[in-house]
């Protein structure tokens, strides 16, 4: 019998990350262990696809990334086209056999600037 | 008319006369050299910045907005200090990287040397670091 209950996504504690390379930053989150009626999901497979979004709502989502079954996901925020200096918001869902989870609640980051380098050079001429 | 073009030429000559008292420059304690010893300095130039301070790349036809002229009466700049003047990065799509030091005039701090330095402001409001300042010597 196909189970109706959804993976219950306990994604609550995830969280932005600083990578070791410059730019680069890293979203994870716990992995889903039970459907939402508390029964265990065992050894099938979940997968995950995070987003993100600049509205509270969740509306308006963009990929982060591409689905799969990593708790965490690296990201430049540049190439993700991400607005710097604005909030944004982070949510996943999940999904086990083809049946997704509803979206994890949201986590808001506010995308860091990157500083100009200091002028060189300076002279009087 | 000859009398207009006299006045002009009398208040150039006033101005020339301060600057070459003005801009001796020299050697600077915890400053680079402003200019050359004995040469009217009338323009500070530098070079625009080309990457973030994370050493990516920036593009300072697009990335910059604006730079930020501070004075002080030491090299010891800090994030307290005010900027005297702004100039835009970009001018008709050319970069902007020389400011003509007549316009800081006024905001010469009195003593007979001054310290400049600028700061690059990026177009989403982020300021770079100081640049290194330079001596101006002025009486």
């Amino acid at each position: 019998m196909r189970k109706r209950w959804f993976p219950a996504l306990l994604l609550m504690l995830f969280a932005v990350s600083f990578a070791a390379s410059a730019s680069a930053e890293t979203l994870s989150w716990n992995a889903v262990t039970t459907y939402t009626d508390g029964t265990s999901i065992g050894s099938a497979t979940v997968t995950y696809q995070a987003y993100w979004t600049t509205n509270s709502s969740l509306t308006g989502l963009n990929t982060l990334g591409s689905a799969g079954s990593s708790t965490s996901r690296t990201f430049n925020v540049d190439t993700s086209g991400m607005p710097r200096g604005s909030i944004i918001y982070f949510t996943c869902k999940a999904t086990v056999s083809g049946v997704d989870s509803s979206l994890a609640s949201a986590l808001s980051w506010n995308v860091p600037t990157k500083s100009p380098s200091a002028p060189s050079n300076l002279q009087m001429n | 008319m000859r009398r207009v073009w006299i006045l002009s030429l009398a208040v150039w000559v006033a101005v020339a006369s301060v600057w070459s008292m003005g801009c001796g420059g020299a050697g600077a304690e915890g400053g680079a050299s402003g200019t050359v010893p004995g040469a009217i300095a009338t323009v500070l130039a530098w070079d625009p910045p080309t990457t973030y301070v994370d050493a990516t790349p920036l593009n300072p036809l697009m990335d910059l907005d604006y730079y930020e002229f501070y004075i002080r009466q030491d090299p010891s700049f800090t994030e307290a200090d005010s900027h005297m003047a702004e100039v835009n990065a970009v001018d008709n799509q050319v970069l902007v990287s020389e400011f003509q030091l007549v316009n800081l005039l006024p905001f010469l701090p009195p003593g007979p040397r001054s310290y400049l330095s600028i700061r690059a402001v990026g177009v989403d409001g982020s300021k770079s670091p100081f640049s290194q300042p330079i001596a101006w010597d002025h009486i």
